[in-house]
């Protein structure tokens, strides 16, 4: 029980310190008394016997020092030592302490920000039960498909939802609109999660014939139910149907999405071909078996779409289902978001840096006005190893400080990042400030410290070559100078590759605004008109109740022109059909093309001022009886009829046997998304309202005015009410509003990495101002001696820029090759701007250089005005 | 003043627990002790005493306990401990080793 025992007296020795002093003084003195009382006996005069006493103890100090080491906790006493002697020079030099605070507590505030993010985003297992087991079941988008292996399976348990969708919900007066999600019946069991209370949905309740159940979302409970548990039973009335609640989700759950306000059982039906078969809505995932390996679920799920593929009702591709397999769930939630993180991680991580490098640049500036201290110390016994764990345990105390500050300072900084995050960022709702984020502050704290701490401890150690009573500012350091250059180099490097990033993404995000929408944006409103299902029964129904809305739209002052969509632009809302296109036959074999199709009314292309290229527009006299018509996109036509006329061209839905012919070209225009439409889109098509596939259960409404939209837009609602009674009005925002949000990604990683850079940007300028002006200090009486052998100023002041400049020079040169190396990473995240765009990297290098000339102005004029004999008495 | 000067390195522990062996003794006593046994020849400065005693006592190989003292003023008396027996033992039988080792080199060379 050694160590036990000497914990204890070392535990004594740190707790009851005064007293282990007090009982060393008490012993020595003792012993001092005993030899003075000895000593007289042999005669001795005291006056005389305490002298020899005294002196033959030795150097009392000295051994009050070798006795505490004897105590083993030297270490912790010189650490205390060091600490107060830190604190009690940050209270004198404040404007250092200040600025070296600021820079920390900024910096690492940002980090843990965004690691928070990152953190919850793309490192946290996912809120269920072994998250691992959950795979995501990659196209498998058709009910048919996913009811079948979830029948068949031996290997996996097969889940699956349609996403979200709003339903028109009864409220007191009139219906409102809720977003919810169909689910499979074991949706919950498979991911792992029950209810809070009340009950999952039984296990054929998305079988025809089921009584209809649904299960509530926490937040929605609470909002509107104020956390009642006599919900249970009520009902909740969606499009008309009546459900039973059943249960509540716990807080926190937001699968598929947190808008999620219920969950209700989708419906499996085989009866039903066109839903069952017919529409790619689906998204499926499974939980592996106990002991079953992922490989071996793809085999089976593989297995089977040869099999699915025989049970379609119509012929479908041979190469259908060729592309089905499983992926971690954990990969598909963050998919978009991964590249998106990690670069928000990489801004805020060349901040920390630079941050750092910034804090060393200012202790060893102070350090340099400490020369004469630390001189002192070496000369009455110092090591140098303790000069260098003195600066240390100062720039760690910094750090911890300033990681203080930066822990309240990021959650603060969180708010404000997820209110620049973008509204889908997955598992936003989970983000919070716990304690791995706490542990992560403080490490990345005392990493920064140990780190800024680093060089002016080495530095700190070499001071070994001075000499005592030479105060140093004559010599001139050779490996100060160095050292400084490499941390302007350094810091400058840093901000040009995050100069670079930034300047890439704002050039794309710019890019993508610039890029013509092919549509009229001002003055433009948009809205969904949401009637509830007997309401909108059929296309005949749907049609007429649109028309007596325009009407009365039409009516309202200000409005020039209504038109329909079957949905709005910029929803990114998947509306695309499997077509053949008659002089362009495919092998069974090969896929059918798929064209983004919209529904459109006469008035759409004069309400949105897209041109028409070629051919005629819809009139009201392309009803449904009468010759199917189309219109395509330039691109479309270009694609399929290049150096032809398309008009008169015919093309079908697969499924269905009538052509529809071709009668006009509209330019192309930003309907699906910013970038245009998926990739997997082969072209686009609009079809007449009258002529729809199928009846849209909502519309969208689009409506270009000739005042201020504002009154129109509150009047709307009212004005829908006058016609139908029973319709809800929802999304009602002017075109710029959807733009600004179909954008809202792009534009807040633009601008939180291009706010990094600004600060970068600052950081360096702070640094070059740091060395710049120390150099100067340390240079005066050199300076002066230039100065008084008549050197110009302006030569004086070229002698302390153009180093400077050098280092600078260097930096920008090694960030430009890393930032060249790096920009790959970030390709995705591009649009309309190669990843080499000489814009954003020359820009960089001329914005660090002007921000180094200013920088360094300051120190130049100062050197310029140093009256050389005066720095050459005092120096 | 001298340091413990032909006090080979660790030797002056090897004869505190020697001298603690016979009986508990106050620093000083050990001091008079020290200079008494060996005729005056170990002139150690009697401050180095006490980092090597608050050492031993930090080892567990002897223990201080206040008392008072013929004055009535509190003194501190070390004593040897089990541990310090023990170890008393294993530093006279490497001393032996150690001398017998010089000795050997001194007489054949």
């Amino acid at each position: 029980m050694r160590w036990t025992r000497q914990l204890f007296f070392k535990a004594r020795a740190i707790l009851w310190r005064s007293r282990v002093e007090r009982e060393m003084e008490i012993e020595l003195a003792a012993h001092i008394e005993a030899e003075v009382t000895d000593l007289m006996r042999r005669g001795m005069d005291q006056a005389e016997a305490r002298r020899v006493a005294v002196h033959t103890m030795g150097h009392m100090g000295l051994l009050r020092e070798e006795c505490r080491d004897a105590r083993g906790t030297a270490g912790w006493e010189r650490l205390k030592q060091d600490v107060v002697f830190g604190l009690r020079l940050f209270l004198k030099s404040r404007a250092f302490t200040v600025a070296a605070l600021a820079t920390l507590a900024i910096a690492i505030g940002s980090t843990t920000a965004v690691f928070t993010v990152v953190d919850r985003v793309l490192l946290r297992p996912l809120p269920y039960s072994a998250p691992d087991r959950l795979y995501y079941a990659v196209d498998v988008s058709v009910r048919g498909h996913f009811d079948t292996l979830r029948s068949n399976s031996k290997l996996a348990d097969y889940a699956a939802d349609l996403g979200i969708r709003t339903f028109s919900m009864r409220g007191r007066d009139w219906p409102e609109r809720i977003a919810g999600s169909e689910t499979s019946a074991n949706f919950f069991r498979v991911l792992g999660i029950a209810p809070l209370f009340g009950r999952d949905f039984a296990g054929n309740a998305d079988r025809p014939g089921a009584k209809r159940t649904a299960i509530l979302s926490y937040a929605f409970w609470t909002e509107r139910y104020g956390a009642e548990h006599g919900v249970l039973g009520r009902q909740l009335i969606l499009d008309d149907l009546p459900y039973e609640i059943i249960g509540v989700m716990p807080p926190g759950f937001a699968n598929p999405s947190p808008e999620a306000s219920f969950w209700i059982p989708m419906r499996l039906d085989p009866r039903v071909a066109g839903e069952y078969w017919g529409v790619n809505a689906c998204s499926t995932f499974a939980r592996l078996r106990d002991g079953i390996t992922p490989l071996a679920a793809v085999s089976e799920l593989r297995g089977w779409t040869p099999r699915v593929h025989m049970m379609f009702p119509w012929r479908m591709p041979d190469a259908w289902g060729a592309d089905a397999g499983l992926k971690p769930m954990r990969e598909h939630v963050v998919e978009g978001t991964r590249v998106r993180s990690l670069l928000m991680m990489g801004a805020v991580a060349l901040v920390l840096l630079i941050a750092v490098v910034n804090v060393a640049n200012l202790m060893i500036a102070q350090a340099a006005s400490r020369r004469a201290e630390f001189t002192l110390r070496m000369s009455l016994g110092a090591t140098p190893g303790r000069l260098a764990r003195q600066v240390l345990t100062e720039s760690v105390l910094l750090a911890i400080a300033g990681g203080m500050l930066g822990a309240l300072l990021g959650v603060g900084q969180l708010d404000l990042l997820k209110h620049w995050l973008p509204t889908g960022t997955p598992r936003f709702a989970e983000i919070s400030i716990d304690r791995t984020i706490m542990v992560f502050a403080a490490a990345v704290s005392m990493g920064s410290g140990l780190l800024c701490g680093l060089l002016p401890a080495l530095r700190a150690r070499s001071q070994q070559s001075m000499v005592p009573g030479n105060d140093g500012r004559h010599s001139l350091n050779r490996m100060g100078i160095q050292a400084d250059a490499t941390l302007v180099t350094c810091e400058t490097a840093l901000a040009t590759v995050l100069l670079v990033g930034a300047g890439l993404l704002l050039h794309s995000f710019w890019s993508m605004m610039h890029v013509p929408m092919g549509y009229r944006v001002d003055s433009v409103v948009t809205a969904e008109l949401n009637p509830e299902r007997t309401t909108a029964a059929s296309l005949d129904k749907t049609i007429a109740l649109y028309n007596a809305v325009r009407e009365r739209l039409l009516s309202y002052p200000g409005v020039l022109n209504v038109a329909a969509m079957s949905q709005l632009p910029l929803s990114s809302h998947a509306a695309a059909a499997t077509f053949a296109i008659e002089d362009h036959p495919r092998p069974p074999e090969a896929p059918q093309f798929v064209l983004w199709t919209t529904a459109v009314t006469p008035e759409h292309l004069s309400t949105l001022g897209i041109s028409l290229l070629q051919g005629r527009g819809f009139t009201e006299a392309d009803q449904k009886n009468l010759e199917p018509v189309v219109q395509v996109s330039r691109s479309t036509a270009r694609k399929f009829w290049p150096g032809a006329n398309p008009v008169g061209r015919r093309l079908r839905l697969v499924w269905e046997s009538t052509w529809r012919t071709v009668v006009g070209v509209v330019d192309d225009v930003k309907t699906y998304s910013m970038t245009g439409p998926p990739e997997w889109v082969d072209g686009e098509v609009y079809i007449p309202l009258a002529q729809a596939i199928a009846s849209p259960q909502n519309l969208a409404l689009v409506a270009r005015m000739g005042n201020d939209p504002s009154a129109f837009e509150r009047a709307l609602p009212a004005i829908v009410r006058q016609v139908c009674a029973t319709c809800a009005v929802s999304r009602i925002a002017p075109m710029a509003t959807a733009i600004s949000e179909a954008v809202a990604a792009p534009r807040s990683l633009a601008w939180l990495v291009g706010g990094f850079a600004l600060l970068a940007v600052m950081l360096a300028a702070a640094g070059v101002y740091g060395v710049v002006s120390h150099g100067v200090l340390r240079r005066t009486r050199e300076i002066g001696i230039r100065l008084a052998l008549g050197s110009s100023p302006g030569r004086v002041a070229w002698l302390v820029m153009s180093s400077s400049l050098r280092q600078v020079a260097m930096g920008i040169a090694i960030g430009i090759a890393s930032a060249w190396v790096l920009v790959r990473w970030m390709e995705s995240l591009l649009y309309g701007v190669a990843s080499h765009d000489a814009v954003s990297f020359s820009l960089p290098p001329a914005v660090l250089i002007v921000v180094a000339l200013l920088a360094s102005l300051l120190p130049m004029i100062r050197a310029a005005r140093i009256d050389p004999a005066r720095s050459l008495r005092e120096g | 003043m001298s340091k413990p000067q032909a006090l080979v390195q660790g030797t002056l522990s090897l004869l505190i627990l020697k001298i603690l062996e016979m009986e508990p003794r106050t620093g000083w006593a050990i001091s008079q002790r020290l200079r008494q046994m060996s005729n005056d020849t170990l002139q150690a400065s009697h401050g180095s005493l006490y980092p090597a005693l608050h050492h031993l006592e930090h080892e567990g190989w002897i223990r201080g306990k206040w008392q008072a003292s013929d004055g009535g003023r509190p003194a501190k008396i070390y004593t040897l401990t089990r541990a310090g027996r023990r170890q008393l033992a294993l530093e006279r039988v490497q001393w032996e080793k150690l001398s017998t080792a010089i000795n050997g080199i001194l007489e054949s060379a």
